[in-house]
């Protein structure tokens, strides 16, 4: 038992090394100063993906640490320095509490890493809504009616993927999925075996936009054994009004539709918002506008009571954060759209913040107090 | 753009004054004073008349004396004395390749009035046109600035025709119209007093034209006078239908300003703002007449007592953030001639230099606070000026430990480039920006924003104090104690660096947790923050555990200069994420050959040191 705590000591003092921080350090700087450069290129989503939430990436050929090993072995180096090399006396005393604001920062960012779910809700004044759809994640969705029956993230598709719904005799197979469509018209030589309104429109891949919401995905694919009516080509693509619906008849003489649509993954809220009215307040004599700020009605169960949610001042409810992010007031009813954030790490930093800057404080105090009794401290 | 408000503008200024206008000089000795204490809406917000002029002519020229004469009295002019006004030469065209598209002939100083554009304008109008369906960033340099010329050519004219609504016009009314519209026979001819027999007359050219048709030379005399005064009424009318720039006028509605049009096109008018225009149609006859007596009169009733209102006239007048870099530089020649040849006289005349610069630059803040209602930082040039106030503050503290004049050089120093820097990104328009939604927050500003520049403005003060000690090293100036009581206040002033930015940057996570639900979202700015974070913890602890000497910890901390211009100024240039302001070619210039220039100070310092203590220093 001794040897065994003496070897994780060991070990410990090990992990604990400061040469270990020392070299991490750079190469959080050069990721940080790499991946926010290339945001201008790729946009803030793709960056993050490629280098904060990376185990590696590559410089040219060079493969180097991303955001997320250098933050273990950051965390690892800091607890094992935290458990294993602290000087446990008064003079110390800032800089553990500074060290262990920053471990709760660390534990913080992982527990939002891995709960953290970003949306929006779009709700129209007097309508009500509880479902929240995915900034980023498309999914190929196929409903009977509201109910889905089948669904697969965008990313799994590929030229040629086949897909058989459950209880269903028909085959889906994809012709051609590009992440970022253009449309074009297509040619007259290209149109049998496409029906409306594919047979005049075709989706042609396009550069990613840096901007991922500005990103229309869609997809170009073939019905087969559906029967000769609706046996055929027709494309989808995201926010497609009128996506393609198949017509299966059944043996009681009716048939059952199915929608086939690429749509952003939708979660469902444990309550509902109302819109009551949507209002934007402008610098008099400009466009520019001081505030904007929906008035909403939250129904959770039996229960429901009005809110306000404006800028900066969001509606907190359930775990669930709905801030206003955006808006429509050109059609005849105006909308008002929420992002909706659900992150089970928030408190982390609020509590991390304090314990760093205690810590700072108390560290500074020492040191100014330490010096003026001639002690000389680092 | 409007072309045919172009096209207009000349008829309009030979039609809009009396003769009397024509008879008096562009110099005027009316007190134009209170005139500048106005109150006008602008950009979303009420300022002085004085700001007013002020932006419009520099915009227009980049100077606000362009024509020799005080900004106040240029705009007095194109407001009272259009015909006179469209003569100065106030629009600077710098670009050599739309001066010869506007056909501009070359001269010393390329300033051009708006009678000598106007052929050009005409000219290049249908590529204007072009220019708009073109998102700005595909507009070539050339492209903007001629698009840039048609916008200033178009504000100028809304500033010439702003009273063509009430202003007497030069034009002939027949006895019978005269009558029609109320007016005696003396009376003069306005916009406004034919307004209402406006549908009379169109119904009646109409009537003429049906009965007639298009050729005027079927009309009889009086016909051909009433087509004439019909099309001078439509041209005056439709030239006036956008202009909504001098917002002098105040009304009973939410906005509390209303251009002279507006009350016209928006039916904004009342006996209250009718009162109120009367008072400037004495104004502009005041003006014509040069009658100090009715003037002043006038301006009297007014100009209302406004705190706000005379603090930004002051504010003005004094250009405090001007006359604080000129203090800050005194201060920086008498702590350069302390250093050299040590007096006691040149120690106290740096100090009270410096203490008087952060004096100035208070005051200026200090207003900027009290007309914007907010805290002083929500701009990159607001935060500039802040910083500018703190890294001189902190000098104090240096001097206060060091008593050697160190503190003081150092202040003196970053007052200086830090007021050059707030002058180069100042930008056009006004700098007193009313804020958008996500900003006009004022906890938030005072909270992270305040913590963040204290930060940025600590770290610059520390960077110039390793400046300082690698160039004591350097040349030999000063002995090992000094440097070593240097280094020990450099490494108390960087871990107050760090707190504020740490403090500071993890605030801005808050402000985005409370404000969009998440924590940290690696926006450009974010990551500047935090990369001076990173670097200041990568130095001092680098430096505790030994595993960087004391010489390559100074360095560092003087690079720290590079590191915050980066993620202060550099990480805007991105054009990504929600501080971003967009790509600025000078900026961009300006910020690599500043990092150019300190690498290559820092690395000669370097070198030299290491070449004459063979890189063992201050252990």
């Amino acid at each position: 038992m001794r040897n065994l705590s003496r070897q994780l000591k060991k070990t410990g003092l090990k992990l604990a090394h400061p040469k270990i921080l020392f070299w991490v350090l750079p190469f959080m700087i050069l990721v940080l100063v790499i991946g926010t450069v290339s945001q201008k290129e790729f946009g803030i989503l793709a960056a993050q993906e490629a280098y904060f939430s990376s185990y590696f990436y590559t410089l040219g050929f060079i493969p180097l640490p991303g955001g997320l090993t250098l933050m273990m072995v950051l965390g690892v180096n800091l607890l094992a320095k935290f458990l294993f090399k602290s000087h446990w006396s008064f003079a110390k005393a800032g800089t553990i509490i500074t060290h262990f604001g920053v471990l709760v920062l660390i534990l913080g960012g992982a527990v939002t890493y891995i709960t953290a779910k970003e949306g929006y809700l779009i709700v129209a004044e007097g309508e009500t809504s509880d479902v929240v759809e995915d900034y980023h994640e498309r999914m190929l969705v196929i409903r009977n009616g509201d109910h889905i029956i089948y669904q697969i993230p965008f990313d799994h598709l590929q030229d040629g993927f086949k897909i058989s719904p459950a209880g269903t005799d028909f085959i889906v197979t994809i012709t051609k999925a590009c992440s970022n469509c253009g449309i074009t018209r297509r040619p007259v030589s290209e149109q049998d075996g496409w029906t409306s309104p594919g047979k005049f429109m075709r989706l042609d891949p396009k550069p990613s936009d840096p901007q991922d919401e500005k990103n229309m995905a869609g997809i170009e694919f073939m019905v087969s054994g559906a029967g000769p009516d609706m046996d055929g080509r027709y494309l989808t693509f995201d926010k497609f009004p009128k996506p393609p619906q198949i017509e299966v008849p059944v043996q009681n003489g009716s048939s059952l539709i199915y929608t086939i649509a690429v749509e952003r993954r939708k979660r469902i809220l444990p309550f509902s918002i109302s819109l009551k009215s949507f209002k934007q307040d402008f610098h008099p004599g400009t466009d520019m506008a001081r505030s904007y700020q929906s008035s909403v009605t939250v129904t959770d169960g039996d229960e429901s009571w009005p809110a306000l949610i404006q800028m900066n001042e969001p509606l907190r409810y359930r775990g669930y954060t709905l801030y206003q992010s955006s808006f429509d007031v050109t059609g005849n009813k105006p909308y008002t759209v929420l992002t909706v954030v659900e992150n089970k790490g928030r408190i982390f930093p609020y509590l991390s913040t304090l314990i760093i800057a205690l810590g700072l404080i108390l560290h500074v105090m020492i040191r100014i107090s330490g010096k003026r009794n001639g002690v000389a401290n680092d | 753009m409007e072309l045919r408000m172009i096209r207009y503008i000349l008829f309009l200024v030979m039609i809009m004054c009396t003769p009397v206008s024509f008879a008096f000089s562009a110099e005027t000795n009316l007190p134009i004073d209170q005139f500048g204490r106005i109150p006008i809406l602008h950009e979303g917000r009420v300022k002085p008349m004085d700001s007013f002029a002020r932006l419009e002519i520099l915009k227009f020229s980049k100077k606000e004396t362009p024509t020799g004469l005080p900004p106040l009295v240029w705009l007095a002019n194109a407001l009272f004395d259009p015909v006179r006004a469209v003569e100065d030469r106030i629009f600077l065209i710098e670009n050599p390749t739309t001066r010869h598209e506007l056909g501009l002939e070359e001269r010393q100083k390329p300033l051009y009035s708006y009678i000598e554009l106007v052929p050009g304008l005409e000219k290049t109008a249908p590529k204007i046109a072009n220019f708009m369906n073109i998102p700005p960033k595909d507009l070539g340099r050339s492209e903007k600035d001629l698009l840039n010329i048609h916008e200033n050519a178009l504000e100028f004219t809304y500033i010439l025709r702003s009273f063509s609504s009430v202003l007497p016009l030069n034009i002939q009314v027949s006895p019978e119209w005269r009558q029609k519209a109320g007016l005696g026979t003396t009376d003069p001819i306005t916009f406004v007093s034919l307004h209402k027999m406006n549908r009379d007359v169109e119904t009646a050219v109409k009537a003429i034209i049906k009965k007639k048709g298009k050729d005027p030379e079927r009309y009889s005399a009086a016909e051909q006078d009433l087509v004439t005064l019909g099309w001078q009424l439509k041209t005056i009318g439709d030239a006036g239908k956008n202009n909504i720039l001098l917002r002098v006028i105040p009304t009973i509605d939410a906005d509390g300003y209303a251009s002279p049009w507006e009350l016209i096109n928006d039916g904004k008018g009342s006996p209250l703002s009718e009162q109120e225009l009367k008072k400037w149609i004495r104004l502009s006859n005041a003006w014509q007449q040069q009658d100090a007596g009715e003037w002043e009169r006038v301006l009297e009733t007014i100009v209302q007592n406004n705190g706000k209102i005379s603090l930004e006239v002051l504010y003005n007048q004094i250009a405090p953030f001007r006359v604080a870099i000129f203090i800050f530089a005194l201060s920086l020649c008498f702590s350069v001639a302390h250093f050299v040849a040590p007096q006691i006289y040149l120690y106290r005349l740096s100090f009270i230099a410096l203490l008087l610069g952060i004096l100035v630059q208070f005051v200026g803040l200090a207003i900027r606070v009290e007309v914007m209602a907010r805290p002083p930082v929500g701009t990159l040039y607001e935060s500039i000026l802040f910083v500018g106030l703190i890294a001189p503050i902190v000098s104090l503290l240096v001097e206060y430990r060091l008593k050697n004049g160190t503190g003081i050089i150092s202040g003196a120093i970053s007052g200086v480039l830090l007021g050059i820097l707030g002058f180069s990104l100042i930008g056009e328009g006004d700098n007193m920006k009313v804020l958008g939604a996500v900003l006009n927050t004022r906890f938030w500003l005072t909270t992270h924003v305040l913590c963040i520049t204290i930060g940025y403005g600590w770290c610059l003060l520390t960077s110039v104090l390793a400046h300082l000690l690698l160039l004591q090293k350097a040349f030999g100036r000063s002995i090992v104690e000094t440097q070593n009581s240097l280094i020990r206040t450099m490494t108390t002033h960087s871990l107050v660096s760090l707190f504020f930015t740490t403090v500071g940057t993890i605030l801005g996570g808050i402000w985005a947790d409370q404000s969009w639900g998440r924590f940290w979202g690696w926006d450009p700015k974010e990551n500047g923050a935090l990369l001076i974070v990173l670097w200041l913890i990568w130095l001092i602890h680098g430096k505790i555990a030994g595993q960087i000497s004391h010489l390559f910890w100074i360095c560092g901390m003087a690079f720290l200069s590079v590191v915050v211009a980066i993620a202060w100024v550099g990480v805007n240039l991105l054009g990504v994420g929600l501080h971003s302001y967009g790509f600025i070619e000078g900026v961009f210039w300006g910020l690599g050959g500043f990092s150019a220039a300190e690498a290559l100070l820092i690395g000669t310092m370097l070198y030299r040191i290491m070449q004459s203590e063979g890189g063992h220093f201050a252990r």
